[in-house]
């Protein structure tokens, strides 16, 4: 077990170096890359503020300070996933309906790992820089007091959060192999990102509900947020988002492997 | 035991039936309706440690069906596979070191890397020693003609190049078994030849057991000692390919080539044939003799002939292999 983990993460380091070999072949392309997502995250942050200056000081009390730490702390999740998992994208198409899953299935490797590292996205870690901004500016204004511990928390909550989108969205990429020819639920479940980078006590119960047993974005920046905000009313919450990002990610590979069962390849 | 164990193994595909029509879109959405294509129909066979098979068929028979069942790839509908003691599909992590897979069609090779770095990460999936990597690599390297491309990335190579890529990356780990799903389709003739020769010696050296499938029966001929034939997913012969020629009747003629002009007719009442046997005047110092391999041999055709006439030379027609399988295909006996 100890063993076939080293084995990954060894590979793991490899499968990217290589990657980011073929990746600097292309320098343009990758700076270009790297500036358009910086522009990217630049704007958002605008955007946020003309928002935010519109809308007054606050939404169902929380603070303008507090929702912009949230929303800070989510780019931090978000990109980490949009850099190691943006391969579920062409589960369908290029694995199963093209058949590469072949090859997958040929190498002595967990199946899903295989699938993940071969496109990694390194352009999105540089979202994390406006992130970092956010949060600092966020920090400031709300007058947060950073220990070396709450860094490496943080560092840890923000990989819980990587690994919730990931179960889910692993969970999703899954159907492709008993219905290939259906990618409908992505781009829904892609807007509900959205809903985890605002508190989630300003929806509705029923949202709510989802947000935090079904689909359980409000485990990603929310409840982390809350943390790092001294929001003593969330405790349990917090305690249990490491629960939460194992619970998520162990149901999307559960659910990854029922679907490599059913893989039927392709006629040529 | 046998190295390779199939009982009675099945295949079946479910093809979803697409209704037509915004009617037929709302339907489909809830409820499935589905074609069955039985493509490997109930096969058994067993094949041994060293073992160089020909698995052959016409387009859409279920060769590589089979072929990704074994691999591990696809899981049986029904019936049993047991390769080196293992289950392909349920023991992949064992299972995969112990195979080589070589697909003719497809690239098991990362696309934008070089062939070299390839190597290296396979070199790590496989946990191979570094000392047992290189001296495997040096020796394929040379074998293959293979230095002038290692730095190359593999989108850049040919079809032939590529497929003697893949065909070292495949063994690289030292397996037992090697299978390959039409390895010289699209390649020419030196190119053939040359994957034809490494077979054979990887075959008679490291004792690798190959299983092979392609259309290519020339190949098949030169290469395998044993044959699966296969259609419609069901198997119509497995053995060797001289029994493949007795086991069918088939047409033979031995051509006489004559000093001088002779008497058709008079040749004809003289000589008296048990069984099938036709005469035929070519032209007229030609005579040809038209017969089965079920009713008699040839010696005791020219035994007769050279009685009777003066002969300058013999050529003896042989059925062609794919004369034969085109018959076994056909689905005809005679
Ligand atoms: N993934 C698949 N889904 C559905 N049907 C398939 C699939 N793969 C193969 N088939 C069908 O199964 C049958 C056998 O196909 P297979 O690919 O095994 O044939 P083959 O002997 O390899 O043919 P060829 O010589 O053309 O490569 C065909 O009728 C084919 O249409
Ligand atoms: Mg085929």
């Amino acid at each position: 077990m100890l063993r076939q983990f080293i084995i990954h993460l060894d590979l793991g380091f490899a499968y990217l170096s290589q990657f980011m070999k073929t990746r600097m072949e292309y320098k343009a392309d990758l700076i270009l890359g790297l500036v358009t997502g910086l522009l990217f995250q630049l704007i958002t942050l605008v955007f946020i503020d003309v928002l935010f200056a519109k809308q007054g000081l606050t939404i169902n009390f929380w603070t303008k300070g507090q929702i912009l730490f949230i929303y800070g702390f989510s780019i931090f999740p978000l990109n980490l996933f949009f850099a190691f998992f943006p391969n579920l994208y062409n589960v369908g198409s290029v694995y199963i309906i093209e058949g590469n899953f072949d090859r997958i299935l040929l190498r002595p490797l967990n199946s899903l790992f295989q699938v993940l590292l071969e496109k990694v996205d390194i352009e999105s870690l540089i979202g994390m820089l406006v992130g970092g901004a956010i949060v600092c500016y966020a920090s400031a204004q709300l007058n947060l007091e950073w220990t070396i511990i709450k860094v490496v928390t943080f560092a840890g909550m923000v990989i819980c959060g990587m690994f919730i989108y990931g179960g889910v969205f692993t969970a999703v990429a899954s159907f492709s192999f008993w219905w290939p020819d259906r990618v409908g639920l992505m781009a829904p479940l892609f807007n509900m990102i959205t809903f985890g980078k605002y508190p989630v006590t300003i929806y509705n119960r029923f949202l709510q509900y989802i947000l935090m047993w079904i689909i359980p974005f409000a485990f990603v920046a929310f409840f982390p947020s809350a943390y790092f905000l001294d929001n003593v009313q969330f405790r349990t919450y917090i305690a249990l988002i490491p629960v939460v990002a194992f619970c998520s990610m162990s149901a999307g590979m559960i659910i990854w492997n029922l679907g490599t069962r059913h893989y039927e390849s392709t006629g040529s | 035991m046998a190295l390779i164990e199939v009982e009675k193994l099945n295949k079946v595909y479910k093809n979803f039936k697409r209704k037509e029509g915004l009617k037929g879109a709302l339907v489909n959405m809830i409820y499935r309706e589905y074609d069955e294509i039985r493509a490997v129909d109930d096969i058994s066979f067993s094949i041994n440690s060293g073992e160089l098979v020909g698995y052959i068929g016409p387009n859409g028979a279920g060769k590589s069906t089979t072929i990704k069942m074994l691999t591990g790839i696809l899981i049986p509908t029904s019936g049993r596979l047991v390769v080196n003691n293992l289950i392909p599909y349920k023991q992949r992590y064992e299972y995969t070191k112990q195979i080589g897979v070589v697909f003719g069609q497809r690239t098991q090779l990362w696309w934008d890397i070089p062939v070299i770095e390839s190597f290296k990460l396979l070199r790590k999936i496989y946990q191979i020693p570094k000392d047992h990597y290189e001296s495997r690599l040096s020796k394929f390297k040379n074998l293959l003609d293979l230095k002038p491309l290692l730095n190359i990335p593999v989108r850049k190579l040919s079809l032939g190049q590529r497929m003697r890529c893949d065909l070292v990356a495949s063994l690289l780990h030292n397996p037992d078994v090697l299978f390959l799903d039409e390895p010289t389709i699209g390649l020419d003739i030196i190119g053939k030849l040359s994957i034809r020769q490494f077979l054979e010696k990887i075959n008679n050296e490291l004792g690798i057991t190959i299983i092979l499938t392609t259309h290519d029966l020339k190949e098949i001929e030169a290469l395998c000692k044993r044959l699966i034939t296969i259609d419609h997913g069901k198997i119509l012969y497995d053995g060797d390919i001289d029994g493949l020629r007795s086991c069918y009747t088939l047409n033979r003629s031995i051509t006489f080539q004559l000093i001088k002009n002779f008497d058709f007719d008079n040749l004809e009442q003289k000589l008296k044939f048990d069984g099938n046997v036709t005469l035929e005047r070519l032209d007229q110092l030609r005579l040809k003799i038209n017969f089965s391999n079920e009713s008699l041999n040839p010696a005791k055709i020219i035994e007769n002939v050279i009685k009777e006439v003066e002969v300058h030379d013999i050529a003896i027609e042989e059925p062609s292999i794919e004369e034969i399988v085109g018959r076994i295909y056909s689905g005809k006996k005679n």
